[in-house]
């Protein structure tokens, strides 16, 4: 099935405060790449709730 | 024409390798994501997955089969029907560049694929993007309202 979309992209700007879940997913992207340099194990990635998955 | 790397999916690390001409290790990890954007629609929710990158030593210049590369994993996954969102922070102050970096990526290798992006004008600015093959999808209109929606529940003045 194909779509024909109109806008294939966007910018949306908030001028207020950045919402909590947003810097936690910084935060964990921070505890992805501290794990990637061997400073994190995959357990204490659990802990934090990051659970890897492999799309594929 | 430069090619992407080989790679491959290490199972005992869970994340996405593959090795550059410098020497250096690149990875790609993805988590499990959704519990916020889409907790009313589980099938959505089990589709989404944060993303993070990460090589073993700094570039001392730019390789454009590392790009090419990182491209072709994320297309993979996008294509297999996925949903990649990924967030551009603020610890470092490059939040600017990886921002142009990666709709740079999107400009030149984006054809087929949908981003939308959500700009934070914080004290340090976040940036946050939605990646999807929206032909892979029945609704894909509903993914990016129902994300949209989150984010504007928590902020009330936005400027499109």
């Amino acid at each position: 099935m194909m779509n024909t979309r109109p806008h294939p992209s966007k910018t949306v700007r908030y001028f207020k405060q950045t919402p909590p879940f947003v810097k936690r997913m910084a935060e964990d992207k921070r505890c992805l790449q501290a794990y990637m340099r061997g400073e994190m194990t995959k357990e204490e990635l659990l802990q934090r709730g990051i659970k890897l998955a492999n799309p594929l | 024409m430069p090619t992407p790397y080989d790679w491959s999916f290490d199972k005992i690390l869970g994340v996405f390798r593959f090795q550059g001409n410098n020497g250096a290790d690149y990875e790609v990890a993805l988590k499990e994501a959704g519990d916020v954007y889409f907790s009313n629609f589980p099938e959505i929710k089990s589709l989404s997955y944060e993303i993070a990158f990460e090589s073993s030593r700094a570039s001392s210049h730019y390789d454009e089969r590392v790009s090419l590369t990182i491209v072709e994993i994320v297309k993979a996954i996008l294509q297999k029907g996925s949903i990649i969102i990924f967030v551009c922070e603020s610890r470092d102050e490059k939040q600017n560049a990886r921002h142009k970096l990666f709709a740079n990526w999107f400009k030149k290798y984006g054809d087929g694929f949908e981003k939308y992006d959500f700009e934070f004008d914080d004290e340090r600015p976040y940036y946050l993007s939605l990646l999807l093959d929206a032909n892979k999808h029945t609704r894909p209109q509903l993914i990016i309202d129902e994300f949209e929606r989150t984010i504007d529940e928590y902020c009330g003045y936005k400027n499109t």
